[in-house]
């Protein structure tokens, strides 16, 4: 090395390639970048052990690449524009010829469903990573079949719309190491109606046996009528909010109105959840919400803890919530522990003159990170990402809102 | 500490420490601010730095920024440990976030050097084995590949392109994801 070590700039040994390389940040496209650099640098890269303590380094948690629509386009996200993922691969058609819709994702992984009332449901998991894709049917219980020339035609019992879905990697449930989640087997759960749709039905299918497990049924099923690809995991648990407040009409095709009106479907709302390792359906008492006074959103999340919470948007105000348990261990009320005021936090409007009058913008949440413990909020600028511990901000996405 | 009492200063000059840049400066510091580096600590250890420490690696310029580092990391080392005893929780923490917010800043500043300084003081981060300062300027040249393309990242390093065009095809094809 000598004492020469002021040259433009010096040859970097080995090690520190490797310590340098390390710190590179998460998302995939630097790792990408730096391995296209020289054959040193992409054997590095390449090398599992590598991989492993790039992972660990990291805290193992995925990094966030974007956001899906629930019509699949792909809103992806990254500063500077020329670092994100290329969105017109995310938002490729899916195959068939028939129409998909996004019903969640998990750790890189999508979960599709079709969409058509005419024919049979069909399920897709997909990797736009690897481009990696597994087809598969709902369970037989989940669809009706149907005289038709020719034999038997199966149809779904239910519009899509109706039916529940969320995927997760095997090791997120069996508590197993992290680690990448792409060739790992996965499972799918999904809520249906069952017979007669008086009760709600929930099944679970495993990537590695290519089957479905014997149906769990309880409870009513409650008529839903919204998409809700928002599910947090927590444990062993999967949880959906029941129905969000907000209703849109679609105007056409492409176009979704605006709010038509603020609803509460209930006098409170319920939590929808189902335990992998019981295979229980679990109903849990939502949050009490006032018809005077009502949420404009609510978001289920994993606190720091691990526990299930609830966030509530109401104006500018975000309401943080945990559950109260009652002698029976069940969800008894919800106790608000936090309130934060999303003006003070998200940067303000471009125009400060105009606003003073103007009521303030409108913050809906599109999504929870568990790995992150981050909330995602849009609002009149982009969309924004408030990690509950932290309560630090940053933009992820300049100018795009995800809601209406 | 230049104005503590004869007897504290007989102390001080007991834990000085010389350090020779490769070329021929001397620096005295204390084993406070020396040991940040594990070299310098096994050395003393080891009760070879008598006569002072040589550094054949580091370059006076780059040894004088070196010892900044350390003298603002280990002051504040010293801070933390004397706070927590004598403050309650409260203000412990009030102390403990404007020490980190301090420290911070000192980093931000620390770092607005140009890249052939920066990839200097690496190399003697590394070879003096102090982990923060390590840490803190590979983070900064990680971080710099934002918005960079491989060709860019190739010209920072000063590194020649080896891989063929075959090579550099087989890997954008298997990461079509970022390329459209």
């Amino acid at each position: 090395m000598g004492a020469a070590a002021s040259s433009p700039a010096p040859a970097l040994l080995p090690d520190i390639i490797l310590e340098i390389l390390l710190r590179v940040p998460p998302e995939p496209i630097y790792l990408l970048r730096a391995s296209l650099v020289c054959k040193k640098w992409r054997d590095l890269i390449r090398d599992p052990a590598f991989l492993r303590r790039f992972r660990a380094r990291h805290g193992h948690a995925a990094p966030l690449v974007g956001f899906f629509r629930e019509d699949g386009r792909f809103v992806p996200t990254g500063e500077p524009a020329s670092d994100r993922v290329a969105a017109a691969h995310f938002s490729q058609p899916h195959g068939g010829g028939r129409r998909w819709r996004v019903f969640g994702s998990r750790h890189g992984r999508v979960l599709l469903a079709t969409t058509e009332h005419e024919r049979e449901l069909e399920l897709l998991v997909w990797d736009p990573m690897t481009g990696r894709r597994s087809y598969f049917l709902p369970p037989q219980r989940a669809q009706l079949e149907y005289p038709a020339a020719g034999g038997w035609i199966r149809r779904p019992l239910v519009v899509a719309p109706c039916v529940r879905g969320a995927l997760v990697c095997d090791h997120d449930v069996d508590g197993d190491a992290g680690g990448c989640c792409h060739s790992r087997p996965f499972r799918v759960v999904l809520l249906f109606p069952g017979p007669g749709s008086a009760t709600m039905s929930a099944s679970v299918y495993s990537s590695q046996s290519g089957a479905w497990s014997v149906t769990a049924a309880n409870g009513w099923w409650s008529s839903i009528s919204h998409w809700e690809p928002n599910t947090v995991l927590v444990g062993n648990e999967i949880y959906w909010p029941e129905g969000r407040v907000e209703y849109h009409r679609r105007v056409s095709q492409n176009e979704i109105s605006s709010p038509r009106r603020v609803e509460i479907p209930h006098h409170s709302s319920k939590l929808l959840g189902y335990n992998f390792n019981t295979n229980w359906l679990l109903h849990v008492k939502g949050l009490a919400i006032s018809r005077e006074d009502p949420y404009d959103c609510l978001q289920v999340f994993r606190d720091e803890y691990g526990e299930l919470g609830l966030a509530a948007v109401r104006g500018s105000r975000l309401h943080l919530f945990e559950p109260v348990a009652d002698d029976y261990e069940d969800t008894a009320a919800w106790s608000e522990y936090k309130e934060l005021d999303l003006d003070a936090l998200l940067p303000p409007p471009p125009n400060p003159m105009a606003s003073s009058s103007a009521p303030p913008a409108k913050k809906t949440p599109v999504g929870f990170d568990e790995d992150g413990n981050t909330i995602f909020l849009s609002t009149w600028n982009g969309v924004f990402g408030l990690q509950l511990q932290s309560l630090k901000v940053e933009l992820v996405v300049v100018k795009v809102k995800l809601s209406s | 500490m230049a104005s503590a009492g004869s007897g504290d200063e007989k102390a001080a000059a007991a834990a000085m420490i010389t350090l020779i840049s490769s070329d021929n400066e001397k620096f005295e510091v204390t084993e406070a601010t020396a040991t940040l580096s594990q070299t310098i600590r096994h050395m003393i250890e080891d009760g070879c730095t008598d006569g002072g420490v040589p550094l054949p690696n580091v370059t006076s310029k780059i040894l004088a920024r070196v010892i900044e580092y350390c003298k603002k990391h280990a002051t504040a080392a010293a801070g933390e440990e004397g706070s927590s005893s004598s403050f309650s929780d409260a203000a412990f923490l009030e102390v403990d976030r404007a020490f980190l917010e301090e420290l911070e800043e000192f980093d931000d500043a620390f770092l607005e050097v140009d890249r052939a300084t920066l990839f200097d003081l690496i190399l003697a981060a590394n070879y003096l084995d102090i982990k923060g300062l390590l840490n803190l300027t590979c983070q900064k040249v990680a971080d710099s590949v934002k918005g960079k393309t491989p060709e860019q990242i190739r010209e920072m390093y000063n590194i020649v392109n080896d891989l063929t065009p075959e090579e550099e095809a087989e890997i954008r094809r298997e990461t079509q994801w970022a390329f459209e």
